[in-house]
């Protein structure tokens, strides 16, 4: 199993989150994180070889849906959802 | 009279109803009135239905008198809903910042179905932001209180829900379980709670946290209740490529055939690796004690090994954190919900919506989540976890095939604690979902049963486990343990 | 410098054809008014759920089918996550693990000759939306029109070693999809589209350099130039002694280069695990049977069939067989009259010349397959002139009428009765006498001249071959 999580790390996941985490906040969660990490890394004790993994609980499979059309959701039902609806789109600040 | 409308199960409001004992606007009536008398103090709901409910209930009693024996099965009876689970037209916060003025434009298909059966909806209720949490104090909305001690936690995710229940503001409630989010409230607040089969009701409309686990599934005061609203919940949904294509069996009437019937040849299975170290002594001797009385009514008890248990919450902390990391992505201020005011570029948007939407234990498991997904953790984490998953699910598939029809066990290692109680420390918060999580993870339906009362006075359910889509198991073993149990599930209705 | 040789490999993203999305049920469709289809599935509001498109899986196992590869029995679909504001639910579905299709091929043709082009994978994903940037503010909108939208990715092998093998799979591999009819292959409006991957490395060095990625390069010749400028470019860095740089570039089509996209801090890291909402696809040897007794016959095939039963050359041969619509139109041109040569020289030469000046489609050809074959009909049984026939050709394009009812009602008939001929001969011949002097004094040109004047005088409808005879006979008396 992996080392122990440091306070880089935190950031780099943060990123990947995209959550904004301080100096203070980063210091607990380095302490819960490794806390969490140590406990669930117990499962390393099991022995997994020839096991297969489960990703779905139950064995279906094909499940679909026919090539039909159904009306569209109307931009009004959009602007009300929306923060920022500028009448033709989402408005976000500008994309690189 | 009228105060007691609220303490009679959903089958006997139906009774009255269709009897012309009372009218559905008396009965929503009355909830709405308890809802107002003590709902402030338990915050058990985010938003009441008031208007809406009352003109349902109109709507409903012109539907009693005009055609009374084709009126659907529910109608007129008050039901509140979980705020995970979308509601057209009425706000779904998901009790998070992040949703807090979402008004969604369609509904869950577990809230049309119960509609389309004539329920009221009442109110929307509190429980973990995004379903995170076994205390209910992971509400942006504030924490849920026990109605049987007001210093107590209700159980979380789904406290508001199972307070609803116990406090008598709705005849039943629709919650969602992940890890143990209906068993756990149900067993704190002396309710009846059913996780079903994965795949039996639909999780379209419900706002998702882990998409393998996640299940609907009611709270109610009989298991009578909780047979006849699961019967009209359930079934394929087109809309959910999870839901199974089973026939819905009535669970309702074929309860009450069991009822007549001895369980002689019900083998019940008792697990040696849920009675763990740290289990509560009243807990543990009221499972006992349930036990020995299904013994008494025929059935035989079987002790059973379960050998994978205790790798079910490391299991369930890895998987679920990395379907929440995933589900919560798109949460980012651009087509819905909330977004930062003051944001000068793209990453700003992102971070700081996020950082401010978010409350701390949702962080905390989407860093989680988002850590065992990453490439160097992969294989060790998330990988690792599904193949464990694969031994738990095989533990129950042997157990029932070779030793038992339905498994009875505590449902969490203690009774409900004290607000505030477990804050400090995630790990000992994680540790009351060790014996909810391995049902959740096998994909089978789980029940909490209300039993007994501690010592402090406080409930103690207890679980049954059965084979998946094998929910009549469930019922007819849990309404034997009703009929001996030494709580009243409407002393605080 | 000759001793470095390119090695490319293509990642085309081809968008399936479907009426509805791939696990939304709103429309897919392109040109509409902004955010006009969508719906909670492809707005990634809370509590939606994917459910498959059937017709998509059935897309994506043709383009399998008609690119050789394997189709597999389990496929998977994984999340695949980065932020983006096209990119609703903060993932992408896509496949990872177990893709559709595996190991295919294609033969294209170069220069050089045949050379197989191997296919790694072909896997089904959804398509993201679209911003634009607003010049006016420091914004962007936010378009999920296409967001949902189905694609297949289609990657080879890093097999391609030239601009012309790429620019000749890449035209394989659009012909092929609009043959299936599973994709447009619009590369204009970026229904196909292009990213390049290309690497040098000294001639016998077995490992590969550094690879550096073009994106969305969405036209035939901007791939292949984007591969001679790269060529260079990475030679041109390697001769200074420096580093290729592992990065993502853009063509730039006003400056005839590539360059570099703005760097992201920090790697991207996908983190790719199935996605719990889908059951996996299985797709077995009935299914796959059914799809492939399906498939039109591929270019390939046609082309080929045009050269041994229609015996046409290579160049007819591949100008009909280009496309699908233009085969079968032909094809049942030659049903309803069995003259594969003519009909052929027609559809290649006044069909396709009168389509291209008024901008129409072949799809929008307003003359059809039977009427063409009934005015080359008319053409075999001289009925009327090839001079006529396109006079004819002209006003059935225009009119969408039959060349019967056009012949008809403007008495184009030819003019084959002898008598009538003679007399418009001699009527002609009595009036100009000099250049009957002239042509009986050896002026053999002259013909043209009566020649004309027996056509004007029966309006063109004179059956020229016959007009000659007689002129001739008549003339040297």
């Amino acid at each position: 199993m992996p080392t122990e999580i440091t306070k880089e790390d935190i950031a780099k996941i943060a990123q990947l989150a995209r959550l904004e985490v301080s100096d203070s906040e980063a210091d607990d969660l380095v302490e819960d994180l490794n806390g969490i990490v140590n406990y669930v890394a117990k499962l390393s004790d099991i022995s997994t070889v020839g096991v297969s993994a489960t990703t779905h609980v139950h064995d279906s499979h094909n499940i679909f849906r026919e090539d039909i059309r159904r009306d569209s959701l109307k931009t009004k039902e959009l602007e009300k959802m929306a923060p920022d609806f500028s009448g033709s789109g989402f408005r976000v600040p500008k994309v690189i | 009279m009228a105060m007691e409308l609220n303490k009679l199960s959903a089958v006997q409001m139906r009774e009255g109803l269709l009897s012309g004992d009372f009218s559905a606007v008396e009965l929503t009536k009355t909830h709405l009135e308890k809802i107002e008398s003590s709902s402030k103090e338990l915050n058990n709901f985010i938003t009441v239905c008031s208007k809406e409910a009352t003109d349902a209930a109109n709507k409903a009693d012109s539907l009693l008198k005009k055609d009374k024996s084709n009126c659907p099965k529910l109608t007129g009876i008050p039901i509140a809903v979980k705020d995970m689970l979308l509601t057209k037209g009425i706000r779904t916060t998901c009790s998070s910042n992040m949703l807090k003025d979402f008004i969604p434009p369609y509904s869950s298909t577990a809230v049309e179905k119960a509609e389309a059966n004539g329920a009221i909806l009442i109110g929307k209720t509190n429980h973990d932001e995004f379903g995170m949490g076994t205390s209910n104090e992971n509400s942006y909305f504030g924490p849920v209180k026990n109605p049987w001690n007001l210093e107590r936690v209700p159980g979380g995710s789904s406290g508001g829900s199972a307070v609803s229940i116990a406090a008598g503001h709705a005849a039943f409630s629709l919650a969602t379980d992940t890890g143990g989010s209906i068993r756990q409230p149900a067993s704190y607040t002396g309710v009846v709670g059913i996780k079903p089969t994965y795949g039996r009701v639909s999780r379209y409309g419900v706002i998702a946290f882990a998409s393998s686990l996640d299940q609907v599934g009611p709270h109610t005061r009989t298991v009578e209740d909780a047979a006849l609203i699961l019967e009209a919940i359930s079934g394929k949904d087109s809309n959910d490529s999870t839901s199974i294509d089973l026939p819905v069996p009535d669970f309702l009437k074929d309860l009450r055939v069991a009822k007549e019937q001895s369980l002689a040849g019900l083998k019940v299975g008792l697990p040696k690796e849920y009675f763990i170290e740290g289990l509560d002594k009243e807990v543990e001797e009221s499972t006992r004690r349930a036990a020995k009385e299904l013994e008494k009514e025929g059935a035989e008890l079987v002790e059973i090994s379960l050998p994978h248990t205790s790798a079910a919450l490391p299991v369930y902390y890895i998987l679920a954190p990395a379907e929440a990391s995933s589900n919560l992505a798109r949460y980012d201020g651009v087509r819905y919900g909330h977004r930062a005011a003051k944001i000068s570029n793209l990453s700003e948007l992102y971070e700081k919506t996020r950082s401010e939407g978010f409350g701390a234990e949702v962080k905390r498991r989407i860093l989680i989540g988002s850590y065992v997904l990453s490439s160097g953790s992969y294989d060790a984490f998330y990988h690792k976890a599904q193949q464990v998953r694969t031994l738990i699910i095989d533990d129950f598939k042997s157990a029932f095939q070779n030793s038992c029809d339905v498994i009875l066990a505590p449902v969490c290692p203690s009774t409900a604690f004290k607000i505030g109680g477990l804050v400090k420390s995630p790990l000992k918060m994680y540790l009351q979902d060790a014996l909810t999580t391995p049902a959740s993870l096998a994909g089978l339906p789980g029940m909490s049963v209300p039993f007994s009362t501690d010592s402090n006075n406080l409930p103690i359910g207890v679980q049954l486990i059965a084979p998946a889509f094998k929910e009549d198991i469930l019922f007819k073993t849990a309404e034997r343990l009703e009929r001996v149990a030494t709580i009243d599930t409407s002393i605080h209705c | 410098m000759p001793q470095f040789e390119t090695v490319i490999g293509l990642e085309v993203h081809a968008q399936l054809d479907t009426d509805s999305k791939i696990f939304a049920y709103s429309a897919v469709s392109s040109g509409d008014s902004p955010n006009s289809h969508t719906d909670p599935v492809t707005l990634g509001l809370p509590g939606c759920l994917p459910v498959l498109n059937r017709r998509v899986v059935e897309f994506a196992i043709k383009a399998g089918l008609a690119t050789n590869c394997s189709i597999q029995s389990e496929s998977v679909f994984a999340r695949k996550h980065y932020h983006y504001p096209d990119l609703p639910k903060g993932y992408q579905i896509s496949q990872f693990d177990k893709p559709i299709c595996l190991d295919g091929h294609l033969n294209v043709q170069t220069e050089a000759g045949e050379k197989k082009i191997g296919i790694t994978r072909i896997h089904l994903e959804e398509d993201a939306g679209k911003s634009t940037h607003l010049e006016t503010e420091d914004s962007s909108l936010v378009d999920l029109n296409r967001a949902g939208v189905p694609l297949i990715e289609i990657v080879s092998e890093p097999d391609i070693r030239s601009a012309e093998e790429a620019g000749a799979y890449v035209r394989q591999l659009r012909q092929i999809v609009r043959y299936l009819g599973v994709c447009d292959g619009d590369m204009e409006k970026g229904n196909l589209r292009c990213d390049v991957n290309i690497s040098i490395r000294p001639i016998g060095e077995e490992k590969l350099g550094t690879k550096v990625e073009i994106k969305n390069v969405n036209s035939f010749r901007f791939v292949e130039r984007a591969i001679e400028y790269e060529e260079q470019r990475q030679q041109a860095q390697l001769d200074q002694g420096e580093e290729i740089v592992q990065e993502t570039r853009l063509w730039d089509e006003q400056r005839g280069a590539t360059r570099s996209m703005r760097s992201k801090e920090f790697a991207e890291d996908y983190r790719y695990f199935p996605d719990p909402d889908l059951p996996i696809v299985k797709v077995d040897q009935a299914w796959i049977k059914k799809v492939k007794d399906s498939l039109p016959e591929l270019p390939k095939e046609v082309f080929k069939r045009f050269q041994d039963i229609y015996k046409l050359d290579e160049y007819l041969s591949e100008r009909l067989s280009e496309e699908r619509y233009v085969a079968s139109y032909f094809d049942e041109a030659v049903a309803r009259h069995n003259n594969p040569q003519l009909l052929a020289n027609w559809i290649c030469t006044e069909l396709f010349g009168r389509l291209n000046k008024e901008n129409k489609e072949m799809t929008d050809c307003p003359v059809s397959p039977a009427h063409l074959a009934e005015l080359v009909e008319l053409i075999d049984k001289k009925t009327i002139s090839g001079k006529i026939a396109k006079s004819v050709f002209d006003e059935m394009f225009k009119t969408g009428s039959s060349p019967a009812s056009i012949v008809e009602k403007q008495g184009l008939k030819q003019i084959s009765n002898s008598d009538e001929l003679e007399s418009v001969i001699d009527e002609i011949i009595s009036a100009n006498a000099s250049q009957v002097e002239e042509f009986r004094a050896g002026k053999d040109k002259v013909l043209g001249f009566f020649v004309g004047q027996v056509m004007k005088a029966t309006k063109g409808k004179a059956n020229p071959q016959m007009v000659n005879e007689m002129l001739n006979k008549k003339l040297k008396g």
